[in-house]
C-alpha cells in the first residue's frame, strides 16, 4: 500500500476530479466511466453519493431523455435544490434513477399557475411536437416547455434534445438546445456534440448562441406559439444547414492543407533511391 | 497487477472525454494516481509541441526524448534546458540517428510540404532497438479554418532472431486538431481526435548486413508511409463522415426526414421480398 493512495481515497480529493470528468463525459458514457473511476479511487461504487451528484449534474446539463409513461426530459430549472423534478403542466412532482434512466414515482402538488401562461404553453409543446416529428428522429428526441412568473412578468423555458447512443459501433452524439424568452426578448444555446472511439477517440464539439427581438401577445396564444417555434425552428435549421455545408466544403481544404494522399509526383517515395542520396549528401 | 488495471481504466476515460483538453484530463486522472502518473502520461497521445536550440532550429518534444523537464534536440544530440546525467543514445544508433533524420526530413516534404520532423533512437535491454518517427504541421487560417494541426507520432520497436531475420513493429497515432472561425451561421466548431494503427513485418537481412543502416531506414520508413497514408484516409472517413452522419442520423435537414424514411421504408420492403 502507498502513501499516496492513503491520501487520494479522501472524498476533497477526489470529488473535484470526478465531478470534472463526469461533466466532459459525452452523454450515454457515465455509467461507463463512473465505474472505471470507482476502480481507480478504489474503495467506492456508483451509488456514494459524490458520484450520483456527479451523475445527476451530467444529466440535467445534457438534458437526459427518462423513461416512464413516455419518455420525458426533465428539467431543474423549476426548483434547483431539491430532489425531483417538476411537471409543471400535470402538477407532479417527479423522482428518477439517474443511473436506469427512469422514472420512480410521481406526487401531485399544487403548483402556482397563470391561466392565460398555460395556453401559451400548451400551443407551444404543440408546435414543438410538430417540429420534432417534423425534424427529428422521434425515438430518440424530447422536448420541454415550463414558465414562471405571471402574465404580467414571465419567462419561458424550452428545451429540445436527440440523442444517439451506440456503444456497440463506438459512438455516441447529442444535440441540446435550450431557449427562454420574455415578452420582447428570445434567447437560445445549442451544444451538437458527436464521439467516435474505434481505435481512437475522435470528437465534434459545436456551440452556437442565439438572441433576437420578438413580441409576446398573450391573448393570441395559438398565433405567438407558432411565430415563437417559427423562429426557433428557422435559426436552428439555419445552424444546420450551415453544418451541412461545412461538411461539404471542409474535408477538401483541411486535409489538402494537412497532408497530401501522394506526392506531388503522384508516386509514393522511393526509399532506395531517397536513402542512399540523402546519407552521400550528410557525409560531405 | 492493480497498477496495470487503474492505467488501464484511465486511458478508458481519456478515450471518452474530450481530446481537446488532452492535458488537463490527463492531469486530473494522474492526480487520482500520484504514483503511477509518470506511466499514465507516457502512454498518451498528444499534439507535438516544438523546442528549439540556442542556434533556432526546431525540434520535436515528445516522451521518447525527454529526461526529467527537459528534451533532446535531435540536430544537436543536447538536452534544453541542459541537464547533467541523461539519457544518450548509443553511438552507433546516434550515427542511425542523423542519417534517419536527413531521409525523413525529404519524406516530410513530398507529403506534408511544410511542417517539422525529428527521429529519435534509443537501445533496448533486450538487444534490439526502438525509435520515434515524429512529425507536426500547423495549418493557419485559411478559408475559414480558424487553425488547425496534425501531429504523427510513429514509434517502430526493432528486434532480430540474432541470425538475419529483423522483425519491425509499428504503432502510429495521428492527433488532429481543427478550430473553424466563428461564423454566424455555426458558432464555434472544432473536430479533434486520435486515431491509432498498428502492424508487423519482418525482413531477412541483406547478405553479409551490407548496408544495413540504410536497410533499416527504408524498412522503417516504408511501414511509416504506409501506416500514415492509410491513417491519413481513415481520417477523412472518420472525422468528416462520422461525425456527420452522427449528428444527421437524429437531426434532419428540412424535406429530409421523409426522403430519408421512405428509403429505409423501399429498402425494408425489398429486404422483406427478396431476402
Amino acid at each position: 500500500m502507498n502513501q499516496g493512495e492513503g491520501e487520494v481515497n479522501e472524498p476533497e480529493h477526489y470529488e473535484k476530479v470526478v465531478k470534472y470528468i463526469v461533466k466532459n463525459t459525452p452523454f450515454g458514457q457515465a455509467n461507463l466511466v463512473i465505474k472505471d473511476l470507482c476502480k481507480i479511487i478504489g474503495n467506492i461504487n456508483p451509488q456514494h453519493s459524490i458520484m450520483l451528484q456527479a451523475l445527476r449534474d451530467h444529466n440535467e446539463e445534457h438534458l437526459a431523455l427518462f423513461k416512464g409513461q413516455n419518455t420525458q426530459i426533465l428539467t431543474n430549472v423549476l426548483n434547483s435544490q431539491e430532489d425531483f423534478y417538476v411537471d409543471q403542466k400535470n402538477n407532479e412532482t417527479i423522482q428518477v434513477d439517474h443511473e436506469k434512466l427512469e422514472i420512480i414515482s410521481r406526487s401531485q402538488v399544487e403548483l402556482p399557475s397563470d391561466p392565460e401562461l398555460n395556453q401559451l404553453r400548451d400551443a407551444l409543446e404543440q408546435q414543438l411536437n410538430l417540429y420534432l416529428s417534423q425534424q427529428f428522429n422521434e425515438k430518440v428526441c424530447g422536448a420541454y416547455v415550463m414558465y414562471q412568473g405571471d402574465a404580467s412578468d414571465f419567462t419561458f423555458y424550452l428545451g429540445i434534445t436527440a440523442k444517439t447512443i451506440n456503444l456497440p459501433n463506438f459512438f455516441c452524439g447529442s444535440w441540446i438546445s435550450t431557449w427562454e424568452f420574455t415578452k420582447t426578448q428570445l434567447k437560445g444555446d445549442l451544444k451538437v456534440q458527436a464521439h467516435y472511439y474505434e481505435d481512437g477517440n475522435v470528437q465534434l464539439k459545436n456551440v452556437n448562441t442565439f438572441s433576437e427581438g420578438i413580441n409576446v401577445d398573450l391573448s393570441a396564444a395559438s398565433e405567438s406559439a407558432k411565430q415563437i417555434i417559427h423562429t426557433i425552428t428557422r435559426l436552428e435549421n439555419k445552424h444546420l444547414t450551415g453544418m451541412d455545408n461545412l461538411y461539404n466544403s471542409m474535408p477538401d481544404i483541411f486535409f489538402k492543407a494537412m497532408r497530401r494522399p501522394l506526392p506531388i509526383t503522384g508516386t509514393k517515395m522511393n526509399w532506395n533511391e531517397n536513402v542512399h542520396k540523402l546519407v552521400a549528401n550528410l557525409k560531405q | 497487477m492493480e497498477s496495470k488495471e487503474k492505467i488501464l481504466a484511465c486511458l478508458n476515460i481519456l478515450k471518452r472525454l474530450p481530446p481537446t483538453q488532452i492535458q488537463k484530463n490527463a492531469a486530473a486522472l494522474a492526480s487520482l494516481i500520484p504514483d503511477y502518473a509518470e506511466e499514465l502520461y507516457q502512454k498518451i497521445d498528444k499534439p507535438l509541441d516544438i523546442g528549439q536550440d540556442e542556434k533556432g532550429n526546431q525540434f520535436i518534444q515528445s516522451e521518447f526524448n525527454r529526461d526529467g523537464d527537459s528534451f533532446r534536440s535531435h540536430v544537436t544530440n543536447s538536452y534544453y534546458p541542459p541537464i547533467d546525467d541523461a539519457v544518450y543514445p548509443s553511438e552507433a544508433l546516434r550515427k542511425l540517428e542523423l542519417k534517419a533524420n536527413a531521409v525523413f526530413d525529404e519524406y516530410r516534404r513530398l507529403y506534408y510540404e511544410g511542417g517539422l520532423s525529428s527521429c529519435y533512437f534509443w537501445d533496448k535491454e533486450d538487444g534490439g532497438f526502438a525509435t520515434a518517427w515524429l512529425i507536426r504541421k500547423n495549418v493557419e487560417k485559411t478559408k475559414g479554418i480558424e487553425d488547425g494541426s496534425w501531429s504523427s507520432i510513429n514509434v517502430i520497436d526493432i528486434k532480430t532472431d540474432g541470425k538475419s531475420k529483423w522483425t519491425y513493429k509499428i504503432t502510429t497515432s495521428v492527433v488532429l486538431e481543427m478550430n473553424i472561425i466563428q461564423n454566424q451561421d455555426v458558432g464555434k466548431f472544432n473536430i479533434t481526435g486520435t486515431l491509432t494503427k498498428q502492424k508487423e513485418e519482418s525482413f531477412e537481412a541483406p547478405a553479409g548486413n551490407k548496408d544495413l543502416e540504410l536497410f533499416h531506414i527504408m524498412k522503417i520508413g516504408t511501414l511509416v508511409e504506409d501506416v500514415e497514408s492509410y491513417l491519413r484516409a481513415q481520417l477523412d472517413g472518420v472525422y468528416f463522415g462520422k461525425t456527420k452522419d452522427i449528428v444527421f442520423q437524429t437531426r434532419f435537414l428540412e424535406g429530409e426526414k421523409h426522403f430519408i424514411q421512405q428509403r429505409l421504408g423501399l429498402a425494408g420492403e425489398f429486404k422483406q421480398k427478396y431476402g
